[in-house]
């Protein structure tokens, strides 16, 4: 039997797990011992990657709607001809910007690397990820406070801590396996903020139920007590940050007095909350989709990394402002997508970069972005708009994921041409498109991805491909050649060619990787960017920042903060309740279009969207466990709901799970104004009991 | 003796003691689970090791025996006939048959095979749902 080493493509853990195979069959999957990440262990998910496409098969050959409507198999040299004619059409007709592409974190590096190459350089069309309803956030913040993308921490840290505290992340159902290593650090203090008392908040040793969206007070309140007890670490700020004079009279207005008013929480518990983080030698604070899928997300974000420089909480041992990632690939989307900077980082209009990029992928400088893509909502707005009529979407499904859902219907119905890449044929999305380009999972590709700690692991082929099956890798390639880009492909015939253009796109960049084989990766315990050439490992648990410099010019930190913002809506008599969506369990992710094919998950799963609501609520309205209510949203929809009472949300609050298309469908167009990461966790709404 | 304790009101169907299962034995099945109660909550199902074993009642060959010393209900695979009576004789609905070969059946041993000799289920349960307790037997 063949033991194949691989990695997990769906959290940004991306656990190592073997495929134990035997005649092109998975027999058996086991978690990879002595991985760094999972060391023998991992979720539900990852132990059953072996059921893709199992229960629900895709098609080999790609479809193409006739005129009438019915989708049609076609050989795929038809389809790629198909694609390039409509989409050069359409470019030629409404001008090249008239099409975009919607790319995904769950994509391998190499892949995303290629869609952007045939995309954005050839094509020269916009082309955002799905990473934009995740990570964005993150990045802005990393970029703004630390001079580059680069999260600080390993996740070893998180054993190494002696106080954890976590803001609007919640492990314990998102990243069990990070949990799990948080878990068996047994002497660390444990801390939750959030608004609800999530299976995380249950597990920690405090819980602070901070008002939804009061996260931003919050830390600014924490801050300030920190500089009025001078329980900071001058020598850290005066060497290694800027603006800390000007951030110190900014907060000083964050009077701890009124903090109950403005946080829910009361003056002695921020007060022991601070005491907990002056006392701790080794505090990390980890933050997820609480904090980067807000209106003001990326200040939000930044009053975390904040409290971190002022304590000196960095680039040591169990200490760390850490952004959990969410896609598996989610960090290789944000440096090789080549979507909102080039392949290794760096801006479009970075005179340096252009030259280098060009040269290594050997192509005319003309030919590269000038500017960013447009991000996610404007191609989506475009499209309703009537100005994008060519819309490409892989790997992702935003029919039901996309906030305020209902839009991106609308969007389709303005669309010339859909095309649809992915591993079902019957997701939410594909159902409408024009042509389905069937491609093929994790199981039968080769690649790598970056985990949330800057790892990178392979991804290798547990099983062969068949009879015109094409990896999206395949795809690319396929639609490349047919759009004539001839020798440009030179260069990326094969992954691992792919993977050395990328490797030399990073030399002298913050995620230098010069020093990482391609083959070198598989069978390993991956490798933390950077390795430049010439370096070796000498240990598998890296972090960033120990010599205390960043990637700002002045290889300082900056402290970044601004004015908390008004909610853009505010609860009322008329809509009383506060809308708060998350994960569901572990079993699920996303739109449960992949985990619906385990049997254990769906077992247990909900099919019904339903939300958790106060016991006095549910005694209000006279509901029972199991009614069903209808959700009206300030955002001008109504969806129902099946009722689960439960005291972890509070009188006024509902929470939602997000892998239901009814949640994403409540909620309304708000954006964080930097990161352009859609407010997924907030809206005013009213219910009513269905009679 | 010492038996699996279920407390379903923290369980979160998470999932972890179904994977703890699997990964402890190396196998593709699991011998505890997850299921939807009526009222749709979660209900994880556990061998009770019973101390009047049904299994073991039914079981024509002796592979279902009960051990006196550790009170657990002890599966020899080596004398099952494949008969399916301890399946059919199990008022929790916890045994089952390997889904590949249908000859093997997915027993609790409380991962005595194992280094930590631990339920691992038990060991990984993150809210403590399932914790491993002294009980008297009668």
């Amino acid at each position: 039997m063949k033991v194949v080493q691989s990695t997990c493509n769906y959290c940004s853990l991306s656990c190592n797990v073997n495929f134990h195979v035997e005649d092109n069959k998975i027999k058996f999957v086991e978690p990879t011992k002595g991985y760094p990440v999972n060391d023998g262990f991992c979720c539900i998910k990852g132990l059953n990657l072996d059921k893709q496409n199992t229960k629900y098969k895709n098609p080999t050959l790609p479809k193409l709607r006739d005129e009438n409507g019915v989708m049609q198999e076609i050989s795929w040299d038809e389809a790629f001809n198909a694609f390039a004619s409509k989409i050069k059409d359409i470019q030629n007709k409404y001008g090249k910007e008239s099409v975009a592409f919607i790319s995904t974190g769950q994509l391998t590096t190499e892949e995303m690397a290629l869609v952007g190459h045939v995309g954005r350089n050839y094509l020269g069309i916009n082309g955002d990820g799905n990473t934009r309803l995740c990570m964005a956030t993150s990045v802005v913040a990393h970029k703004q406070s630390f001079g580059f993308d680069a999260p600080p921490y390993t996740l070893n840290d998180a054993e190494l801590s002696d106080v954890i505290v976590l803001i609007g992340a919640n492990p314990v159902v998102a990243h069990p396996i990070l949990w799990g290593r948080m878990r068996k650090n047994k002497k660390a203090i444990k801390i939750c903020i959030d608004p609800r008392k999530s299976e995380t908040a249950m597990q920690c040793d405090k819980w602070y139920d901070v008002k939804p969206k009061a996260d931003i007070k919050l830390m600014y309140t924490l801050a300030n007590v920190l500089i009025q007890k001078d329980w900071i670490n001058k020598d850290f700020i005066e060497k290694h940050t800027e603006g800390f004079d000007e951030f110190k009279n900014f907060v000083s207005k964050f009077d701890i007095e009124n903090v109950e008013k403005e946080t829910g929480i009361s003056k002695e518990k921020v007060l022991e909350l601070v005491k907990l983080i002056h006392e701790g030698k080794r505090v990390s604070l980890w933050w997820t989709m609480g904090v980067n899928q807000s209106y003001q997300a990326v200040r939000t974000a930044q009053s975390i990394i904040n409290i971190a420089l002022m304590t000196g909480n960095i680039g040591k041992p169990g200490t760390g402002a850490n952004s959990i990632t969410g896609q598996c690939n989610a960090m290789g989307s944000r440096l090789f997508s080549n979507t909102t900077g080039f392949y290794g980082g760096g801006d479009y209009d970075n005179e340096a970069r252009r030259k280098r990029i060009a040269q290594v992928l050997e192509m005319d400088e003309e030919m590269l972005p000038t500017k960013p893509t447009i991000p996610y909502n404007q191609i989506i707005d475009k499209c309703i708009s009537g100005e994008i009529k060519g819309l490409w979407i892989m790997c992702t499904n935003p029919r039901s994921s996309w906030i305020n859902n209902e839009t991106f219907l609308k969007a389709t119905k303005n669309l010339e041409f859909f095309v649809v890449q992915d591993i079902y044929d019957d997701t939410d999305s594909a159902k409408l498109c024009h042509l389905l380009l069937p491609s093929q999972s994790g199981l039968k590709k080769e690649g790598f991805l970056i985990n949330t700690e800057r790892r990178m692991s392979a991804v290798i082929p547990a099983l062969s491909k068949e009879e015109n099956e094409l990896t999206d890798y395949d795809i690319f390639l396929g639609i490349g050649k047919a759009l004539g880009m001839g020798s440009l492909l030179d260069k990326w015939k094969t992954p691992k060619d792919a993977f050395y253009l990328l490797r030399e796109c990073t030399k002298g960049m913050p995620c230098d990787i010069t020093g990482v084989e391609y083959d070198d990766l598989k069978n390993s315990k991956g490798v933390q960017w950077p390795l430049k050439a010439g370096e070796s490992i000498n240990d598998d648990q890296r972090r960033l920042y120990e010599n205390n410099e960043f990637y700002t010019p002045s290889k300082k930190a900056k402290f970044m903060f601004e004015e908390p913002a008004e909610r853009p809506m505010q609860i009322s008599e008329e809509y009383p309740f506060e809308f708060n969506t998350g994960r569901g369990t572990v079993g699920q992710w996303h739109t449960q279009t992949r985990t619906r094919e385990i049997d254990a998950v769906e077992d247990i799963t909900i099919k019904e969207a339903y939300v958790n609501i106060n016991p006095e609520t549910a005694e209000e309205y006279k509901l029972q466990e199991n009614d069903k209510i209808t959700i009206t949203s300030m955002n001008g929809e109504a969806r129902e709901f099946i009722v689960k009472i439960s005291n972890t949300v509070k009188k006024n609050q509902i929470f939602a799970p997000m892998h239901y298309m009814n949640t994403n469908a409540l909620l309304p167009s708000y954006f964080d104004t930097y990161s352009k990461e859609p407010s997924y966790k907030y809206v005013p709404v009213k219910i009513q009991k269905v009679s | 003796m010492r038996r699996i304790k279920i407390d379903r009101k923290k369980c979160i169907g998470c999932l972890t003691c179904t994977t703890a299962c699997i990964v402890a034995h190396g196998s593709k099945d699991t011998r505890t689970r997850i299921a939807l109660s009526s009222e749709g909550k979660y209900a994880p199902i556990f061998c009770r090791n019973c101390d009047r074993p049904e299994c073991v009642y039914a079981c024509p060959t002796g592979a279902m025996s009960k051990d006196d010393e550790s009170g657990l209900v002890v599966y020899d695979k080596s004398r099952c006939a494949v008969c399916y009576m301890c399946i059919m004789g199990c008022p929790y609905g916890v045994l089952k048959m390997d889904k590949e070969t249908q000859s093997e059946v997915m027993k609790c041993d409380m991962c005595k095979h194992t280094e930590s000799q631990y339920p691992n289920c038990v060991a990984k349960c993150p809210t403590g749902a399932i914790t491993l307790e002294e009980v008297s037997e009668h």
